[in-house]
């Protein structure tokens, strides 16, 4: 197999920052035990970070032992919601201009997308603009419902993207 | 069982020992049979005279006899058909004392010109071997004075063997030969037939009787090729083309035996190879296939550089003059670290960290190397922004060189001469919000080396360190965290510039009174100072000081009457939140038993009750926010703590000023503080009409009380009268649970402690308690739900301890399954008896029997499954059910698992209850049940569809309200694909997977991820 | 749902479940009540439909599945399409084969559903291999005597249809740079059209001394080129993209054909799907010739029905006028969350007004257009 990248860069994984007690509190620590309940019908809606906490373990398919979020592929800032729409946008970051996995790494964050979110985001996934020579060809791909239904129906391909997902439920 | 043979051996064997007949004539006897025409005849006369020679104690052979078996055997060694018994015969005699040099001489020799062992069966070949390894061990020198003769007869013998069994002992015997024979002409060949079983690929048969497994035999093949260092240069090369080759498992095999070997073949041949032999650990290291691999080229490098440089001359040069090898790996790695943030990077680093630990003068090199190049980088960088690898790496290398230092037997602190510029760039470093996160790691380091920094270094780090501290604001992030974490290990060293300068700094950034309910930014802020200091302040000096600071700031801001109608809740939050953090760090010094917990019960549990009381007696109208039950809860922790740390004889006063205070209105030996407590005030919290705020703090009595310990006497006249009256004034006179609680809890306790002081009570409550409140009708129902309370809380102190009574108390509750207003209640109960609660547990010092939840299962389950399965009554089944879930979710799967298959039905109905908590409870079970089933999962099997089908209705938001129960059902429908055989769960897979699809659109982000996890798994 | 100010709106006729995964296409069998879906899940589904109280002034209809066909194709149906017999419909699927199906006849073909239904097994008469990867699209001539079928490999395929099922190819045209999404046929003549991933349209005929030609290629949308629908008579060409836009491209000489209309912000994502109904005029109203309904449908699980009216045609270049349309009825989220994939009119007598929509929801949707708004 071509190596594209032998020697990226590393970059210090952030976790998930530390949520706080809701500002709305007075109470540091609620010993109430009606809080439960206060929260039932309270809704969380889908963010940015939880989209990224989604994506950010699938490993990289050219560097097995690092993940897309090591390598910096996607990070949380490059993912967009328009709730009121349901669409989702999603921009990620070869590590190298030439990188010829950068279909491969789209196609994963769109399958493990589309086993995990709910049917009504509509997912646009596309390379940083100026960041892979073959910017437009990789983003039609990836775009375009029926090359990648195909895709998936293609064994290589689909065993390759089930190699960088296996990672993808390590989440913490 | 024993064959007829057996029976004349064994005759046989009697008449030799008793002397009827000398073993010669034994053979005499057997003459016609051992020389037979026959083979089988010979076969079966020398078979049974080896097994009577196997069976005879070694007394009966003189050298005679000895010298003529020899010389009858050797003979029958000629002879296939007798070879076989005939090695068995000559196995014995070889281990007796009359068996001699000469005899082992003869005895090889017939071996080596009549044995072709290809020939013979493995059990046989053992026995030749055996043989030999039995000789070696008795009669070495005489084998050895044989020369080639032996060496070259060997190893025709074990030439070729493949059994595991047989290679073993073979193994053992070449080393042997290796080591004490001479074998120098003989290398090539003594390679030859240990070499060519390397790397071992024996993969043991399924239930392998022999038990031998592959690491065994790797490890006796390797003791084979560390024999001798004239293996070397044929043993180095193939290691190599091993490690270019091989599997990963090969590859680490590989690299474990050079690391046994390099140092026996020694300096030579590891500096003749030294380079060929890096380029391929340098692969294995700079590309790895997987971190095992990784790290064993790793220790395989450090094996390497020391064979060569931990030699004498070595040792006495000066560090400036490392030559070779171990400078060119080094130059190389710093070559790779020119730019820091690449991934190589990282393994150069890994390779200079296990540099360090190979010999002090590498390790002195190393450093002297490395540091001047990162700390240079540092100060001129190609770009800012590598600057925070920089520092990461640098960190790494402190931390090993921290490691070296702690082990190495000289105490030399290696880091020392670069200390300066070391501190100074983590400094630099520490300011840099990206660089901060790995200086903080340095400098932790730094700090644990022994020797290494001065107290005033220290005191410039935490000065350092507060200035950001400051800065940040104690904005709450990770770096936050790691600064405090800092500060801790320094303190842990020296606390006295924590103390002196960052606490200050935190305490003058708490208000003194409550921010307004608006101001969210303020209460932020005093939250995090508060995190802070809960994390800074658990050594002994700190946590003093933080004590004085938070009781004295607690007291002043409560002491702040105020107008009933102002909003007191901010006021309350920020009190809350102060004696949180003092029961969150008192927790981890009990955790830890900190010595200076105990003195505590004299210098807080005063403080904490005075003001307490104070506020509740307090007569004029204006509120106070130590009213507020959340604070008492609180308070009551720390209470508690303190106890639990303390001794007997140091509880024994406090526990006679508590009942004084609660039981005659003595308050003075148990409160003292700031506010003035006037003798007009009665405290009188169990008297008819005590005021609320009186009677809540009933609950600071029972936090006194259930942490003393076992040897303590209660200081009441009558124990079993007041536990009477305690119980009657929670079932009658309580207003709340906080007071119900207490009063069980109190009772609870002593129960549990001290019954033979209460056994009036014990015995009362069944005769009249059970009777009058919770068995008869008339009771209220409200009155009889706390009166069952308060019984499972007697049943369970008795039943942790296995009091006889216990199981009375228990069984009684079983009466109440037909009575439809409380069976509910009942039931419940049964769970929450074997349950874990946080009064009666070791920390407290309970009395616990071992396994006290097992044996109520084993004692219950039995009943309560019967019971589930009557379905003339649907109360009581449901009863039953409801007690099945409730008990089996509070003990440990291994006590029910053996009933699973029984349970499994019942379980399933009970995800039917109506009751969202119990169902939550079943799943539970269920999902501890089928993972403990992995195994032999045919139960969960049969059920599975149905399973599926429960568990998609439980997972839904639309259909399940409860988040709990979501979040348990979709843990489950996750589990089930990796228990389950794939074709039981396909039929359902499209279903689940478009069910699932509805609950990855759940409300709750936690659900969500549950969900998430579920469907990837099918 | 909204309430944009058009003057019909769309009314769920039927809803038939079944597919276990997306569906694709659907196609409506020219000569009988029948119509058929198909799938990711490697199925057909067939349904009869009849009018039930046919008398009255909007008659409903009722679907009846009738029959599952699992094609023995490796991999996703992704298209459908009848022989203008009825009797024959072709599959394309992305393992890169079309299957060719007719339905054995059997004994108890009786009348009773009327129209000649036959119950018989549908069996695959032959399997046409040549694509070298997915076949995305397949559709029959008009007078039934061609069958077209495009691919990911770039090429479109023109077979001769020969008695008892055999095909002969008459040529592969190789004019796209990158995959072919859809062909169409021209209602009256044998024009073929071809849309492409490479965002253009292409018009083949054949020569009768030669082979066949691509005789022009449309460019002008921006980016892949889903669908394409003639007009009923033939002067128009519709072509739908991932542009989001519609173009309408108007046959101004015998093999010129110019883009007269761009049709924008209707649809929000790809419009994957168009259908070119004769429709039902509303009254006279003097806007020119009546040109029928035309549907749109995409990736924001919008249905747009626009009523289209042509000029009078004029030799002249410069007199001549776009035609005109209007946007009759819209039904945003008609497959819910879903995409919607293809959108078709039934073009059988007496049902004008009812078209069909296949959704990656696995459900495909029967509608009508109801005009005098009940």
């Amino acid at each position: 197999m071509e190596i594209y990248n032998p020697n990226p860069t590393v970059y210090k994984s952030t976790r998930p920052t530390v949520r706080y007690p809701k500002e709305s509190s007075l109470w540091l620590v609620d010993d109430l035990d009606d809080r439960q309940d206060k929260d039932e019908d309270e809704v969380e809606e889908i963010d940015q970070d939880e989209i990224f906490d989604l994506i950010r373990s699938i490993t990289d398919p050219e560097h097995k032992h690092m993940t897309l979020e090591d390598l910096m592929v996607v990070t949380a800032p490059q993912i967009h919601i328009s709730p009121a729409k349901n669409v989702v946008d999603i921009e990620f970051t070869p590590t190298v201009p030439h990188c010829g996995m950068s279909t491969l790494i789209g196609l994963s964050i769109r399958v493990r997308l589309l086993r995990s979110l709910p049917q009504r985001f509509k997912v646009d996934i596309r390379v940083k603009p100026g960041s892979h020579q073959s910017e437009h060809a990789i983003n039609k791909q990836l775009n375009d419902k029926e090359r990648v239904a195909a895709a998936l129906e293609n064994p290589a391909l689909l065993t390759a993207v089930e190699d960088c997902l296996v990672s993808a439920d390590h989440r913490d | 069982m024993t064959t007829g043979r057996d029976q004349d051996i064994e005759e046989t064997v009697k008449v030799i020992t008793s002397g009827g007949a000398g073993l010669l004539n034994v053979v005499k006897a057997l003459g016609e049979y051992l020389t037979a025409e026959e083979e089988e005849m010979r076969t079966k006369g020398v078979e049974f005279l080896s097994s009577v020679l196997g069976r005879c104690p070694p007394e009966q052979f003189n050298r005679q006899s000895v010298r003529v078996l020899v010389n009858f055997y050797c003979g029958k060694l000629e002879d296939t058909d007798t070879l076989v018994p005939a090695v068995k015969g000559i196995l014995c005699l070889t281990s007796l004392p009359t068996f001699t040099s000469p005899d082992a001489v003869e005895v090889v020799k017939a071996l080596f010109s009549n044995v072709t062992m290809k020939a013979l069966v493995q059990s046989v070949r053992f026995t030749v071997l055996s043989v030999v390894d039995s000789l070696l061990a008795r009669h070495r020198d005489a084998l050895k004075n044989m020369g080639s003769e032996f060496v070259i007869g060997y190893m025709g013998l074990a030439e070729g063997e493949k059994d595991p069994r047989n290679l073993m002992l073979a193994f053992a015997i070449d080393r042997v030969l290796l080591i004490e024979f001479d074998v120098e002409k003989f290398i090539e060949d003594f390679f030859n037939i240990t070499f060519c079983y390397f790397p071992i690929t024996f993969r043991p048969p399924p239930d392998d009787p022999y038990g031998i497994t592959p690491e065994d035999l790797k490890q006796t093949l390797r003791s084979c090729l560390n024999a001798t260092p004239a293996f070397g240069p044929l043993g180095i090369p193939l290691f190599l083309e091993k490690l270019t080759a091989g599997s990963p498992i090969t590859k680490r095999d590989t690299l474990r035996t050079l690391c046994s070997c390099l140092p026996v073949y020694g300096p030579a041949a590891a500096i003749q190879n030294g380079r060929k032999l890096w380029n391929s650990l340098r692969l294995e290291i700079f590309q790895p296939t997987d971190t095992e691999t990784e790290e064993e080229a790793l220790k395989a490098t450090q094996v390497l550089v020391r064979t060569i440089y931990d030699t004498e001359e070595q040792r006495n040069a000066p560090h400036q003059e490392i030559e070779g090898l171990a400078k060119e790996i080094c130059e190389e790695c710093i070559k790779i670290l020119q730019e820091p943030e690449k991934n190589q990077g990282r393994y150069a680093t890994k390779t200079l960290c296990a540099f360090l630990s190979t010999t002090e003068n590498i390790c002195r090199y190393t450093l002297s190397m490395v540091i001047p190049h990162l700390t240079g980088l540092f100060r001129n960088p190609d770009e800012v922004t590598i600057r925070a690898a920089i520092v990461t790496v640098l960190s790494e290398i402190i931390a090993a060189a921290r490691d070296v230092s702690s082990t190495s037997t000289t105490q030399e602190v290696f880091l020392l001469p670069y200390k300066d510029e070391v501190l100074g760039v983590l400094v630099v470093g520490l300011k840099n919000p990206s660089s901060s996160g790995p200086a903080i790691d340095g400098l932790k380091s730094m700090v644990s080396t022994r020797g290494l920094l001065s107290d005033e270094e220290l005191g410039y780090i935490v000065h350092n360190v507060n200035e950001l501290l400051d800065s940040v604001g104690g904005s709450a992030d990770e770096s936050t965290d790691a600064l405090l974490e800092l500060l801790v290990s320094i303190s842990s060293h020296s606390p006295r510039h924590v103390e002196e300068t960052t606490l200050p700094l935190l305490f003058s950034s708490l208000p003194d009174s409550a921010s307004p309910r608006e101001a969210d930014s303020e209460r932020a802020k005093y939250w995090r100072t508060l995190t802070s200091l809960k994390k800074l302040c658990s050594q002994s000096a700190l946590f003093e000081t933080l004590v004085i600071r938070l009781s004295t700031k607690l007291d002043f801001i409560c002491e702040q009457g105020a107008a009933p109608t102002t909003d007191l809740e901010p006021t309350a939050a920020y009190a809350h939140a102060l004696l949180h953090t003092l029961a969150d760090v008192l927790t981890s010094k009990v955790k830890d038993d900190h010595p200076d917990v105990p003195k505590y019960i004299e210098r807080l549990a005063p403080r904490l009750y005075n003001l307490f009381i104070y506020s509740a007696l307090k007569s004029d109208g204006s509120a106070s926010v130590a009213t507020d039950p959340r604070l008492i809860k609180v308070a009551g922790r720390v209470i508690t703590l303190i106890l639990q740390a303390t001794s007997a004889q140091k509880q024994e006063p406090f526990i006679v000023g508590l009942y004084a205070a609660y039981l005659q209105s003595e308050v003075t030996r148990l409160a003292s503080g700031a506010q003035k407590i006037t003798p007009d005030q009665l405290f009188v919290p169990f008297s008819p009409g005590a005021p609320l705020a009186q009677k809540n703090l009933v609950h600071l009595f029972s936090t006194g009380v259930v942490a003393a310990r076992k040897e303590v006497e209660i200081p009441v006249p009558n124990p079993s009268e007041f536990l009477g009256t305690l119980l009657m004034w929670s079932v009658h006179s309580a207003d709340n649970s906080l007071q119900r609680d207490s009063a069980w809890h109190i009772i609870a306790s002593i129960v549990n402690k001290r019954p033979e002081d209460v056994s009036l009570f014990l015995t009362g409550s069944l005769e009249t308690f059970w009777p009058n409140e919770i068995a008869s009708s008339n009771a209220s129902v409200t009155t009889r739900r706390f009166a069952i309370n308060g019984w499972i809380w007697l049943s369970k102190a008795l039943w942790l301890r296995g009091h006889p009574l216990s199981t009375q108390y228990v069984d009684r509750l079983f009466d109440l399954f037909s009575d439809a207003t409380v069976s509910w209640d009942a039931a419940r109960a049964i769970g929450m008896i074997g349950g874990s609660d946080d009064i009666l547990k070791k920390p407290n010092h309970s009395v616990l029997k071992v396994l006290y939840a097992q044996k109520l299962c084993t004692r219950l389950l039995p009943r309560i499954i019967e019971g589930a399965k009557i379905t003339a009554n649907p109360g009581q089944q449901t009863a039953h059910l409801v007690a099945l879930a409730s008990l089996i979710k509070s003990v440990p799967q291994t006590t029910y698992i053996h009933e699973i298959s029984a349970l499994m039905p019942l379980l399933l109905r009970g995800l039917d209850l109506p009751d969202f908590d119990i169902r939550a409870d079943v799943i539970d079970t269920l999902y501890v049940a089928t993972e403990g089933q992995s195994s032999k999962p045919t139960i969960v099997s049969e059920h599975a569809t149905t399973l599926v089908t429960i568990m998609l209705r439980n997972s839904v938001a639309q259909e399940m309200p409860s988040i709990r129960v979501r979040t348990a059902a979709l843990k489950y429908l996750a589990l089930l694909p990796n228990v389950i055989r794939y074709d039981i769960l396909h039929p359902q897979k499209a279903t689940v997977l478009r069910e699932l699809a509805k609950a990855l659109d759940d409300p709750k982000r936690g659900v969500r991820k549950e969900a998430v996890e579920a469907r990837s798994n099918w | 749902m909204m309430d944009i100010d058009v003057p019909g709106h769309i009314e769920k006729v039927a809803e038939l479940e079944g597919h276990d995964d997306r569906a694709w296409c659907v196609a409506w069998n020219p000569t009988k009540p029948v119509l058929a879906s198909c799938s990711a899940d490697k199925t057909v589904r067939l349904y009869h439909f009849s009018k039930t109280d046919a008398d009255t002034e909007n008659p409903s209809v009722t679907f009846v599945h009738n029959t599952t066909i699992s094609t023995g194709h490796t991999k996703t149906v992704r298209s459908i399409a009848w022989a203008p017999s009825g009797t024959t419909f072709a599959t394309g699927s992305f393992d890169s084969n079309i299957g060719i199906w007719e339905q054995e006849s059997s004994d108890e073909d009786d009348e009773m559903h009327g129209e000649g239904v036959k119950t018989g097994e549908w069996e695959c008469m032959s399997l046409l291999e040549g694509h070298e990867t997915e076949c995305k699209c397949v559709a029959y001539s008009t007078s039934g005597t061609l069958l077209a079928s495009c691919s990911r490999d770039k090429t479109v395929w023109v077979w001769e249809v020969h008695p008892d099922a055999d095909f002969e190819c008459m040529g592969v045209m190789m004019e796209h740079s990158q995959d072919v999404k859809c062909v169409a046929w021209h209602p009256t003549e044998e024009i073929l059209a071809s849309a492409s991933y490479d965002d253009t349209i292409k018009l083949y005929i054949d020569d009768p001394s030669e082979d066949w030609f691509c005789f022009t290629t449309l460019t002008g949308h921006t980016s892949t080129v889903w669908s394409l629908a003639f007009s009923p008579n033939g002067r128009y060409l519709a072509s739908s993209s991932d542009d989001c836009t519609i173009r309408i491209w108007e046959r101004i000489e015998q093999h010129k054909w110019e883009c007269v209309k761009v049709i924008e912000g209707q649809h929000e994502r790809s419009i994957y799907s168009l259908s070119w109904g004769v429709g039902k005029r509303r009254g006279d109203d003097g806007k020119g010739e009546f040109g029928g309904w035309l549907a749109s449908t995409g990736g924001d699980g919008k249905i747009n029905i626009y009523e289209i009216y042509e000029p009078p045609s004029s030799s002249d270049p410069k007199g001549r006028e776009p035609p005109t349309h209007t946007l009759i009825a819209t039904l945003p989220s008609a497959h819910g969350v879903h995409d919607i994939n293809h959108v078709s009119w039934c073009p059988r007598q007496g049902y004008e007004d009812l078209f069909a929509t296949a959704g990656d929801d696995g459900i495909v949707r029967v509608w009508r257009i109801n005009l005098n708004g009940q």
